[in-house]
């Protein structure tokens, strides 16, 4: 009975996302106001109706309901509750009926700020988003419905979650990740609604912007997230694998840290309106199409799911519709936006160029990378896997070239910067500069390559450039007081900041990372940079639903206990497989990594220590991002004054 | 007047038409699949391996066990739609004396043993799997057919739900001249 409710009120929901889509543009057209305001409490419903169907199928997990396929497929009565919850959303269907759920509660998100948005504006922004509901709730209904029964035979037990899936940051990974995915949604749909009614762009950006930097800052922390789950849980220490997965959704990353330059652009000075525009209909075509890409299973991965090429079909047809028109849309309205205005070579316009050119850049590179090994093997030119090496001889000049181009637009005013006050400012730049450069050089002396070299200049670079921008911001702020300094310029540096945290990050570990595969005997002692460790043998243990052989090593270094690790290889019960648990000591500076190896003959064991410097600075530096622009958002929200312009009349 | 602002600047139909031209690409690959997938595999030799039997999971399959005789391999899962769909063509590949061996991609062993009593059985062993052998195998997605020899090595491996035409043409030859071989090296 429960399943079928949940099943039913997808089935309303599909309703009310089509009355969504037709109703409040007919009425719009029609100018008949009681048909456009029904979009609101049609918003509110579709909401309601996806978050009792969700509710309804994490109960079935509770309840342990095996006669729905889906709960019987990936749940098991012995499995923690707080991971059948999570598994609610650990493969196709329920993920799918949760990413359908953020998209209702992004759209509810927007219905409920939208006090400073024209009426036509928001009504369309949420019809083009019910359209997409739409889109995705069929697709829910034709291909993925989670309700199906299991009947007439329901097994008597589950088939228990994927072991390398219990784990707490696969509970919260996905949804951060699903919200900054299809967040981009909602700036998509703002595009498509100025094509369709233009009104004046710096309005506009101002409207989209908190919502672009919010999709973005969960963005960035779901990506994080799934690289630090990778670390700990696959074994071998990687925190970025190149994985098509992790590409599907590093490219929404990068064009959309272009699109939220290239807004900023359009509300300061109405510029690259088109450009834009492009940027975001591309960037959440980026999203369709890396969901395209793992749903059906053109690409492998670790991610991989059930594959279906109906589904496959579904989406791709989906994904052309919506882009497709979006695109045409633009080829026929984008020409009626664009102001073109002087601005000078040196200036943060044209800074702000070279930033979005190297994004998209990027972009292309990662889109290539992914694509390649099918586009060879299409062309019978053999399997090809396109792997690390190609990413990261491509990605490492871009990135740093990037710190340069960063740090030069801080030192940049708009429109026109004098040459003689950007000298000046040079001037002091330039010290700090190098002084910072050169004490991260003294201290990585030994490892320095060419490469290690270059990006700690460049973040020496930034880091000179924010500091300068704050005094200079400081001197010009005596009279009026600091306080009046608002938080989104303290959330531009701390994203900025972030950035460059997270690439020294990069840069270091992939530079100083030391490791050691031994086999070992109890009591042996393995030296490994500044440390000892010492393995003192293997005992048996029993978890909830599983039994493991749990290691113990404990590390010294310079005779001083640091801390002792317990490194463990689990045999779950229901499961054939059997996992790595690793077992980490981590640290600001260096992280201590043990993975549990293979049993020998006589108690040896195969063991890998590693000893990996800085990596954490990767993870913290994509929070200080995501903190960042979250910063900006606030900002503007306590600053009403930014909000508040004239609202003109369209210039068309 | 109209067609004045119909697309007045071509290079904004750009985006519009390399969109276009990618999903034509993907259309292209997503249906190529399964015709273009019979390919020399990169795998030369069956892997060692010890998994459970689906038919008694107290039991385990060795390679060891496999070896001997020529024999499909067959990739599937119950979930997956298009592997139950050269079910019947199995059936009828097994009725000809042929051996056929299937891996069990992910599977629930109960569901699985309950379809196999109504629909039959073409399997002589069914092997389950959690990812360890189907891995080694380099084996993308279900289902994918291999045909072995005596010794376990990999003759030829396609990619997608096998037909009628594939296996006449491609995998009944090879599998009658693998037999061939054997017998002779006895």
């Amino acid at each position: 009975m429960i399943p079928e409710l949940g099943h039913l009120c997808l089935i309303l929901a599909l309703c009310f996302s089509a009355l969504l889509l037709v109703i409040p543009p007919l009425g719009l057209t029609l100018k008949r106001q009681a048909w456009y305001q029904f979009a609101y409490p049609l918003t509110w419903g579709l909401f309601l109706l996806i978050l009792t169907a969700f509710l309804l199928l994490t109960f079935s997990f509770i309840t342990n309901d095996f006669s729905v396929a889906y709960v019987a497929a990936h749940s098991n009565t012995q499995l923690p509750i707080w991971y059948q919850v999570s598994a609610v959303w650990s493969a196709h269907e329920g993920s799918i009926l949760m990413w359908i759920l953020i998209q209702a509660g992004w759209m509810l998100a927007v219905l409920l700020n939208a006090s400073s948005i024209p009426e036509h504006m928001l009504i369309r922004v949420l019809s083009i988003l019910g359209f997409i509901i739409f889109g995705f709730l069929l697709f829910t209904l034709a291909t993925s419905n989670p309700f199906l029964r299991y009947l007439p035979y329901p097994p008597q037990n589950g088939d228990d979650l994927i072991p390398l899936l219990q784990d707490f940051a696969l509970i919260i990974h996905p949804p951060i990740l699903y919200i900054g995915y299809v967040g981009f949604s909602v700036p998509f749909a703002f595009v498509t609604a100025l094509l369709i009614a233009p009104e004046k762009l710096s309005n506009w950006s101002r409207w989209v912007r908190p919502w672009t930097l919010i999709a973005w800052a969960f963005l960035t922390l779901g990506i994080a997230l799934g690289s630090w789950w990778a670390y700990y849980e696959l074994g071998w220490g990687g925190w970025w694998f190149w994985d098509p997965v992790e590409n599907a959704s590093f490219m929404p990353w990068l064009l959309g840290v272009a699109l939220l330059h290239a807004l900023a652009i359009a509300e300061k000075r109405e510029l690259f309106a088109q450009w834009t525009l492009f940027l975001g209909i591309s960037t959440f075509a980026l999203c369709l199409l890396g969901t395209f890409l793992v749903r059906s299973g053109l690409l492998s991965s670790v991610h991989t799911f059930a594959n279906d090429s109906e589904r496959g079909t579904y989406l791709l047809c989906f994904l052309s519709l919506v882009i497709g028109l979006a695109f045409l849309l633009y080829a026929y309205r984008a020409t009626r936006l664009s102001i073109p205005k002087p601005f000078d070579w040196l200036s943060t316009e044209m800074m702000l160029l070279i930033n979005n050119l190297l994004l998209g850049t990027a972009c292309f590179i990662v889109l290539l990378g992914t694509l390649f090994p099918l586009i060879m093997s299409s062309l019978d030119w053999g399997d090809f896997s396109v792997g690390p090496p190609y990413f990261n001889t491509l990605f490492t000049p871009l990135t740093i070239l990037t710190l340069w181009v960063l740090g030069t637009g801080l030192s940049m005013r708009w429109q026109k910067t004098a040459l003689p006050a950007l000298l000046s400012q040079w001037k002091s730049m330039i010290p700090i500069a190098t002084l910072l450069a050169a004490i991260a050089c003294i201290l990585f002396l030994d490892h320095l390559t060419p490469t290690l070299f270059l990006a700690l200049t460049g973040c020496s670079w930034v880091v000179a450039a924010t500091i300068q921008d704050i005094t200079y911001r400081f001197k010009k702020a005596d009279k009026k007081g600091l306080y009046r300094i608002r938080l989104n310029y303290w959330g531009m540096h701390c994203a900025h900041l972030g950035l460059v945290m997270a690439i020294c990050g990069a840069a270091l570990t992939t530079a100083l990372n030391q490791e050691n595969e031994v086999k070992v005997l109890p009591g042996m002692i393995t030296t490994l940079g500044d440390y000892q460790f010492r393995f003192d043998g293997v005992s048996r243990v029993k978890g909830p639903n599983y039994q493991s052989h749990q290691a113990k090593v404990t590390i010294f270094k310079n005779k001083h206990q640091v801390a002792t690790l317990y490194p463990e290889k689990r045999q779950y019960l229901t499961q054939t497989d059997i996992t790595t648990e690793i077992a980490i000591d981590p640290g600001f500076f260096r992280d201590l990594y043990i993975a549990l190896g293979e049993p020998l003959e006589d108690h040896n064991w195969t063991i890998r220590f590693q000893v990996k410097p800085f990596i954490r600075w990767i993870w913290l530096g994509a929070i200080l991002m995501a903190l960042g622009a979250l910063l900006c958002v606030w900002g503007r929200k306590r600053h009403p004054k930014i909000m508040q312009t004239k609202i003109l009349s369209p210039q068309i | 007047m109209m067609t004045d602002y119909f697309f007045q600047h071509k290079r904004l139909l750009l985006p519009f038409l390399i969109f276009i031209s990618l999903v034509v690409f993907l259309y292209h690959q997503l249906n190529q699949q399964p015709t273009t997938h019979l390919r020399p595999s990169q795998v030369q030799y069956l892997p060692q391996f010890e998994l459970p039997n689906t038919f008694d999971l107290q039991q385990t399959i060795t390679t060891q066990q496999i070896l001997g005789k020529t024999a499909l391999v067959h990739i599937w899962s119950h979930w997956c739609t298009e592997c139950t769909i050269t079910h019947p063509l199995l059936m009828q590949i097994k009725k000809q004396g042929y051996q056929i061996h299937g891996i069990l991609y992910r599977s629930d062993a109960h569901t699985v043993k309950n379809w196999l009593q109504i629909q039959g059985n073409p399997y002589t062993y069914l092997i389950l799997d959690n990812g360890s052998l189907t891995t080694s195998l380099g084996v993308k997605g279900t289902p994918e057919t291999f045909l072995i020899d005596a010794t376990g090595h990999i003759i030829l491996h396609y990619r997608g739900a096998l037909t009628h035409h594939i296996w006449q043409e491609h995998f009944q030859p090879m599998y009658e001249q693998a037999t061939h071989s054997t017998q002779i090296k006895k």
